[in-house]
């Protein structure tokens, strides 16, 4: 009897313990996991989950070409449309799709505006617009297959520190603010804005001429228009393609 | 499949699981497979080295038990051994011999010796060698009786915690226990409560402390033409402290798997940095090999049973032998010689020490005395690992050169320190993280007592404090993910 009540008693101790252990390592990873709520880079993933159910009528997606160009609270003062900018710095094709697909979970927009920026670039060039990308959704089936579809044939890459995150967040003790232990509160009311409180010189105007010249459609573009366009059929919104307007100099136009 | 990796974290639980769920029976099959996959997760092919070496040792102990003849024993017993070691000069040593054989063929005005052989040299095939050896010998000596169940046998040669990198076992510790696995009781908590501490503690040295010191100490020695005293003087004592904290934890990490299942391994390191002269020192670093090199080479030499001279040269070969044993290359002969001469310059001198001490009258029971010897101990190690990590006898000869002859104490006084590749805040975790070994250390010398067994006997408060703020600890500030080039234990080159 007495060997059962301790044997018991240290079930309950490992169970309790185990569960301490992962309370804690679980509040450890919301401070170090990736977040943008401040600084040069946006993404608007972390208001999203903020945004009441159902509430969007219509979604820009895009890089910060988007977050620069659509102003949300334009359409809503003019229109009254509902609008968010679902914009991460950097987003390249695969982020958009899954960064989509996710949206489409909690809203049922009407219309879906797509930057077709992320036509001119295979792999991101700035490391953190990587990580902003890769690390943004939540753990699950499409973070997973997005982090599959990114590296497709890169055999250089450990994917497993994107599937598990922590081999990357945990660098970032280095550089913890005070919003990564509490929430950033326009999160609660931005619909994919960033504020923006910069003092600077106009710029002059851009060197770059007419940027677009007529080219086939590589099959990893193709794949990407076809995927939104089948996406779009199966969840019932209209698809709109855009090209937004961007500062760029001759040396990095498309 | 390195320790510090996801994979292990996944491949443990399920093993270590299984282990106690399954028949008594099946127990030593289960671990057995369990080794042969964590083996074949370096290499499919070499796992054909590890079973040959098993299968020829363990006849090997066979035959020398059955045959009644001395010298057939004899000739079985060299036989064994000679195949193992054939095998360990092919995969280890041959290019050295082959470079050097050129070398000289080119002095003497000859062509040099084309390697027919490009071969990758398997994961922990010193350390299994020589426990396959050791037990060989222990079987022709008597001290062990041959076993055999070959399952047993197989698991004694390749069991997962300390396959690649150690502690090297003996039969007489290890096959004894596995003997026993299957008239063992099912679990036991205490053994798992402080063998997952133990594996914690291992884990903290080797990603929070080796890997973090191994920046510096890699940017130092890379550059160590740009540097001075000081800069190279940091970079020997930081390799000092991540070789110890890098194969300690891996003992530990090993020692603590196998007590989770248990199974007590021997210890292998016992506070080394805390010893009061180099014969101490060797009494408490790698302890598995050391005692292996004393039993296996230094005695069968004739240890100090044939006079002082005899005994000078055992040492100076055991110690020459232990370091070619860890690389193939004359830095470490280099390294094994100082040590070596270490010693011997020791044991000549220590009738003229404490006469001079006698006649200085100089306190030998105090506090400040032992000290002394403990500074003068660590800074003779230290010197010497410079030819352990310099790679080349050339490069260790060069930073010792440029470390004396470009003393630049102003670099104390500026942020030059900081540019070696830790800023200020990383050398703040690196220095609160060696106050806390240091502190593990001083229980382990005061009280004889390892982490798992102190935790163990304390309340439930603090032992789940320390095991939650351990993994955390790992998770947030261990040196792996990105930016980290999953530099493998140490001990794995050898």
């Amino acid at each position: 009897m007495k060997n059962r009540t301790g044997f018991i008693k240290r079930i309950v101790s490992v169970a309790v313990f185990t569960a301490v252990l992962f309370c804690a390592v679980l509040y450890t990873y919301n401070v170090l996991r990736w977040k943008d709520t401040t600084g040069d880079y946006l993404s608007s993933l972390e208001q999203l989950k903020n945004t009441p159910k159902n509430s969007i009528d219509v979604v820009f997606v895009g890089s910060s070409h988007v977050y620069c160009d659509i102003y949300p609270c334009f359409l809503w003062e003019k229109f009254g449309i509902a609008a968010f900018d679902m914009s991460v710095s950097g987003q390249d094709k695969d982020s958009s799709y899954y960064q989509l697909k996710n949206l489409l979970k909690t809203q049922r927009p009407k219309v879906v505006c797509v930057d077709v920026f992320g036509l001119t670039f295979e792999k991101h060039a700035v490391e953190g617009n990587l990580y902003r990308n890769m690390l943004a959704l939540k753990t699950s089936s499409d973070s997973v297959r997005l982090v599959n579809d990114y590296f497709e044939g890169d055999t250089d890459t450990d994917k497993g520190d994107f599937y598990f995150r922590w081999p990357i967040v945990h660098t970032r003790y280095r550089e913890l603010k005070r919003y990564d232990f509490a929430e950033y509160i326009p999160n609660r009311y931005l619909r994919g804005e960033g504020i923006y409180f910069n003092i600077g010189e106009a710029y002059a105007a851009p060197a770059a001429d007419d940027a677009f010249a007529p080219c086939e459609l590589s099959q990893k573009n193709q794949k990407w228009l076809e995927r939104l366009y089948d996406l779009s059929q199966k969840e019932g919104f209209s698809l709109v393609f855009t090209a937004l307007p961007f500062y760029a100099d001759y040396q990095s136009q498309p | 499949m390195l320790f510090n990796s996801f994979e292990f974290v996944i491949f443990f639980p399920v093993v270590a699981g299984m282990y106690f769920i399954l028949p008594k029976r099946i127990k030593p099959v289960w671990l057995l497979l369990s080794s042969y996959f964590f083996y074949m997760c370096w290499n499919v092919y070499y796992l054909s080295l590890i079973l040959f070496t098993t299968l020829i040792t363990f006849a090997s102990a066979i035959l020398i038990e059955r045959v009644e003849k001395k010298s057939v024993k004899k000739a079985v017993l060299i036989g064994g051994i000679g195949v193992n070691l054939l095998i360990l000069f092919v995969f280890k040593y041959f290019d050295f011999f082959l470079d050097n054989l050129n070398k000289l063929l080119g002095l003497a005005g000859h062509g040099g010796v084309v390697n027919p052989f490009d071969l990758l040299l398997p994961v922990g095939i010193s350390f299994y060698t020589f426990q396959a050896i050791g037990y060989v010998v222990d079987v022709y000596r008597k001290d062990t009786p041959a076993e055999r169940n070959i399952i047993n046998y197989a698991l004694f040669v390749s069991f997962f915690p300390q396959l690649v990198a150690g502690p090297i076992e003996r039969s007489k510790n290890l096959l004894s226990q596995i003997k026993e696995i299957r008239n063992k009781r099912l679990f036991d908590y205490e053994s798992a409560v402080s063998g997952f501490v133990i594996m914690l503690w291992g884990l903290f040295m080797k990603t929070v402390i080796a890997d973090r010191a191994a920046i510096v100490v890699d940017r130092v020695f890379t550059n160590y033409y740009t540097f001075g005293f000081f800069e190279l003087f940091l970079g020997a004592l930081l390799f000092t402290l991540q070789i110890y904290a890098d194969f300690a934890g891996y003992s530990s990490i090993a020692i603590g798997s196998a007590r989770v299942m248990g199974i007590k391994l021997m210890e292998n390191f016992n506070t080394p940095y805390f010893a009061t002269s180099i014969t101490d020192f060797w009494n408490r670093w790698h302890i598995s090999l050391s005692t292996w090199f004393k039993d296996y080479v230094y005695i069968p030499l004739g240890g100090n049973r044939k006079g002082k001279l005899r005994k000078y040269f055992n040492l100076f070969v055991t110690f020459i032998v232990s370091g070619l044993w860890h690389g193939a290359s004359w830095n470490f002969v280099a390294w094994g010689f100082l040590h070596g001469f270490y010693r011997v310059v020791g044991e000549i001198t220590a009738p003229f020490k404490n006469r001079l001490y006698d006649r200085l009258i100089v306190k030998r029971d105090v506090f400040s005395f032992n000290l002394l010897k403990r500074i003068v101990t660590f800074l003779l190690v230290v010197f010497a690992w410079i030819f352990f990590r310099a790679r080349s006898l050339n490069l260790a000869l060069n930073y010792i050169k440029r470390m004396f002859l470009h003393i630049n104490p102003w670099v104390l006084f500026g942020d030059d320190l900081y540019a070696l590749g830790l800023d200020r805040r990383e050398f703040g975790i690196l220095a609160f993280a060696l106050l806390l070994l240091l502190a593990v250390s001083l229980l382990r010398y005061k009280k004889n007592m390892d982490l798992g067994g102190f935790i163990l006997g304390q309340n439930l408060w603090f032992k789940w404090l320390v095991m939650i703020l351990l993994v955390i600890v790992i998770l947030v500030y261990g040196e792996y993910g990105i930016n980290f080039d999953s530099a493998k234990f140490i001990y794995f080159d050898f």
